[in-house]
């Protein structure tokens, strides 16, 4: 009984110095330590790793979870007001950052008088900015490119040359074209209006106006998205898909002859290796809408400094000397992982001049930085997830032919009911 | 007419048997396939298997996490048996005042999102110090509504003439629990066990945010963790979520015959 007892205690002594051990950092190049939170050890982990190392004044502890997982958390903790476990650092999506700067207005440092925001692709700097503040450190470009087979395109007749100033009715015209060929034009899903949000930039608006209200209505390059929308949907040239796992089966299994999504979508483009060479990518179709050109954005990132974690001055001072003042960093992740910033003083790095194998020998990363230069600035506000979520709820009476003003009217007011 | 009711059941049972396996299936092929054969929906065994356990673990710290796991889910199913055991014995067999009020409040616990907890949670445990420990993800695990109930309602087929009996020969009200019931309600236990088991191994919200350092993360975030990025590698993916599943499996096949008594309930 006795020994039994004995064993007893000892094993709950170990458990509880299993769970109560605390755990020791690895301080490896000294500096003080600050803590990133981020998403894509690939990606994001390895700009942080690179920056790491050209600030010997700081130790990267980067934290990886799942960017629905990251965005989460720190909805909580910024929610619950307790600071000693904020990050120093976290990423954030584009598309969400209005809407934590918003929420918590406090809560992050504003960077106007750290980097100078000049310094990068202007539609970027709206992005981060609140209220006429900067507050983010500009990452990543989501920059648009219509993704295209040149084989394909090659055997109806047209060259990288008449790929480069489409317009939206000569793009959906060489659908019937390739169908004849065999092949398909593009993707078609009835319930993503992903597509729509590099429409609307590329004319310089969005599903809401600078105040956040619903921009439906009167909203020509909406009712233009819809127009095209209705088009792909009567066609017969669009692979229907309903996930992303059939939209990625399509491209690699050679369906179809384009995408239309930001420069990101080509990591998923280059796995089907065997397809090397017969890519090439051209600016976006333009859109007949006013002030419409062929540049635009999907996706991308920014890093924020959190002002009450516990180095923030320092984790500000980093940013500030590799994302916000390194060419070579730039340099460096394009080339080792096809990451491109939107830093406009690495717009003429090394790496940007590189001739892509894959993509027929064509020099991609300078194409894009290049129009990533010019992407118009929108104000894409707080709600833009809200918005989408309400025109999506209308869109099969769209597509089913009801009238579309009575359609977004009826959006509108959703979107209204949504973010109250 | 017997014949074509035979058919019928037995194409439902096929239909149904199909739903559940195809998924542990599509697991387990994908799991030896390259991502672009994911993609395109292949459905036979690949050749990449090697390939994708390397990947996956030399990736991601899954020993540890599967290490931090294991220990979460074997302290938090012993302190939660033992807890709620306690809780639904003494519900069933004391005489207490206002217990079915208690009762009831507990159960109504069981309405309130943890979505709505999760914010009052984490200042509690902030302010107690233990962010980023284990002790945080323990402590609200072990006492679950759910299990008290569970034990409670087999308490009441649990006979209580032999407590009396042993009251008669003299054991202490510890003994009787430790020595009669706890023996006698092996089947309970072992389906409260899986419950509490899965529950923990699973735990997914709750960990995501009170852990910090990579060397405390658990399984269910590691795998997360491997299925984001821009260029998912699907196969690598699948792997983990094996790794993942395999303790869960196994657990209910060496409890499956206990865990079917329990759930009905019989006292022998």
């Amino acid at each position: 009984m006795k020994k039994r007892v004995l064993a007893i205690a000892m094993a709950a002594a170990m458990t509880a110095g299993t769970l109560g051990s605390v755990n020791v950092m690895a301080a490896e190049d000294g500096g003080t330590e600050i803590t990133v939170w981020a998403w894509d050890q690939a990606f994001n982990g390895f700009a942080m790793e690179e920056a790491d190392k050209l600030d010997d004044s700081v130790t990267v502890n980067f934290v990886e979870m799942a960017k629905a997982d990251c965005l989460q958390k720190i909805h909580t903790v910024l929610a619950s007001g307790v600071t000693e476990d904020l990050p120093d650092i976290v990423c954030i999506s584009d598309l969400n950052a209005q809407g934590y700067l918003m929420a918590y207005p406090d809560a992050f440092m504003p960077m106007d008088d750290v980097i100078n925001y000049d310094d990068f692709s202007a539609y970027k700097k709206e992005a981060v900015s609140y209220d006429g503040v900067g507050y983010g450190v500009p990452f990543d470009t989501g920059v648009a490119g219509l993704f295209y087979r040149t084989d394909y395109m090659e055997e109806i007749g047209y060259t990288a040359e008449d790929m480069q100033n489409l317009t939206w009715d000569e793009y959906l015209s060489l659908g019937e074209k390739l169908k004849e060929k065999g092949h398909l034009l593009q993707t078609y899903n009835p319930n993503d209006i992903a597509e729509f949000q590099i429409m609307l930039q590329s004319c310089g608006t969005w599903f809401t106006d600078e105040e956040g209200n619903a921009n439906f209505v009167d909203n020509a390059a909406l009712a233009e998205c819809y127009d095209i929308f209705k088009t792909l949907n009567e066609s017969d040239y669009c692979k229907v898909v309903s996930d992303w796992t059939e939209f990625a089966g399509a491209i690699n299994g050679g369906e179809v002859a384009c995408v239309l999504r930001g420069s990101w979508i080509s990591s998923t483009i280059i796995q089907g290796e065997d397809q090397s060479g017969k890519w090439a990518v051209a600016p976006i179709p333009t859109m007949e809408t006013e002030g419409a050109t062929n540049r635009s954005n999907q996706g991308g990132s920014s890093w924020f400094v959190l002002k009450n974690g516990k180095n923030a001055e320092a984790a500000a001072e980093f940013l500030k000397n590799t994302f916000a003042g390194s060419t070579d960093l730039y340099n460096t992740l394009l080339e080792g992982a096809n990451i491109m910033g939107t830093y406009l003083p690495a717009s003429d790095v090394e790496a940007v001049n590189i001739e892509d194998e894959f993509y027929g020998g064509q020099q991609v990363n300078k194409d894009l930085s290049t129009w990533m230069a010019e992407i118009p600035a929108v104000n894409t506000g707080a709600f833009s997830a809200e918005a989408q979520s309400a025109l999506l709820a209308v869109t099969p009476q769209i597509l089913e032919g009801a009238d579309l003003t009575e359609c977004l009217t009826e959006a509108e007011s959703q979107f209204e009911q949504m973010i109250q | 007419m017997k014949i074509t009711g035979k058919i019928f059941r037995h194409a439902f049972l096929i239909i149904a048997s199909f739903l559940s396996i195809f998924p542990f299936y599509w697991m387990i092929v994908s799991a030896t396939n390259d991502s672009a054969d994911i993609t395109m929906g292949k459905l036979t065994f690949g050749t990449s298997l090697i390939k994708n356990v390397t990947n996956a673990f030399s990736r991601g710290n899954m020993w540890t996490a599967f290490a931090n796991s294991l220990l979460l889910a074997a302290v938090v199913t012993v302190l939660s048996l033992l807890i709620c055991s306690i809780a639904g014995y003494a519900f069933v067999i004391y005489p207490s005042r206002g217990k079915e009020i208690l009762f009831m409040v507990l159960i109504a616990s069981m309405m309130v999102p943890f979505a709505a907890k999760i914010i009052p949670m984490f200042r509690m445990f902030s302010k107690m110090g233990l962010l980023n420990s284990f002790w945080a993800i323990i402590l609200p695990a072990v006492g679950t509504p759910f299990l008290i109930f569970f034990f409670k309602q087999n308490t009441h087929s649990f006979p209580t003439e032999t407590i009396e009996a042993a009251r008669v020969d003299g054991l202490s009200e510890y003994g009787i629990f430790i020595r009669i019931f706890m023996p006698m309600m092996k089947s309970t236990y072992a389906a409260a066990g899986i419950f509490a088991f899965m529950a923990s191994w699973n735990n997914y919200m709750w960990p995501l945010i009170v852990l910090q350092s990579e060397s405390k993360m658990t399984l269910p975030l590691t795998v997360s963790n491997l299925a984001n990025g821009f260029t998912p590698d699907y196969g690598m993916v699948m792997v983990g979520i094996v790794f993942s599943t395999l303790p869960t499996v196994l657990v209910f096949f060496l409890l499956q015959k206990a865990f079917v008594e329990g759930m009905v309930g019989s006292v022998k």
